[in-house]
């Protein structure tokens, strides 16, 4: 899957970014040139992928 | 890995806010001084984006680094392009809104969310490309703007 971020800008200037195809910490490091370079993030969730991989790598390191 | 976030955005780079007023067909005014408003502070609007409320005296009212205008339109207020008011780098974005500010509301959008929204896709282009990713963008009916970077 390639690496993406996506950003979703409002008429009313509210700002979401999304990323997916990045491995472990990679897309935090991606996007946090791009966050501060628009302002303060105020909220930052896990999405689904993430949390499946979160799940894959836990139930392999308790092996 | 993926994550969702969300950005509250803040005003620092002045090439990029040329740069989307232009795109909105404004003229940016470098060094503009005062920006045209009413003239007088009559205290008398205190809703959430009241600039008196995010640390604007309202001494200074009218008065700004740079502005922002809708060229050959006379009668509209103009946008000041003042410091933060909190010392740290940056600018806030302020204007008189009553009455639409004769045309300019029309122009910038609701809270001057258009300005905003024309800003924040320059300025994380401009961020993006520096940082070796091709970017795509689309609008979409309702005027959302859609951003997309790959490596």
């Amino acid at each position: 899957m390639a690496k993406q971020i996506q950003m979703h800008v409002t008429p009313e200037g509210e700002i979401t970014i999304t990323t997916s195809g990045f491995k472990g910490s990679e897309c935090l490091k991606a996007t946090a040139a791009l966050e501060k370079a628009l302002g303060k993030k105020t909220s930052d969730q896990p999405t689904a992928e993430m949390k499946q991989q979160e799940a894959r790598q836990n139930a392999g390191t308790s092996r | 890995m993926s994550h969702v976030a969300s950005v509250e955005l803040e005003v620092d780079d002045i090439p990029s806010l040329k740069e989307a007023a232009k795109a909105m067909g404004l003229e940016f005014v470098e060094n503009q001084k005062t920006y045209k408003w009413f003239g007088r502070f009559m205290n008398d609007y205190s809703g959430a984006n009241a600039a008196h409320l995010h640390g604007i005296n309202p001494k200074d009212y009218g008065k700004c680094e740079h502005a922002i205008r809708i060229p050959g339109d006379s009668k509209a207020y103009e946008i000041g392009v003042v410091k933060r008011a909190d010392g740290k780098p940056g600018y806030q974005l302020v204007w008189d809104f009553w009455a639409g500010g004769y045309g300019l509301r029309a122009k910038i959008g609701n809270d001057g969310g258009l300005l905003k929204q024309s800003y924040a896709v320059m300025r994380a282009k401009k961020e993006m490309l520096r940082k070796g990713y091709r970017a795509t963008t689309t609008k979409d009916a309702k005027g959302n703007m859609l951003l997309t970077f790959t490596e």
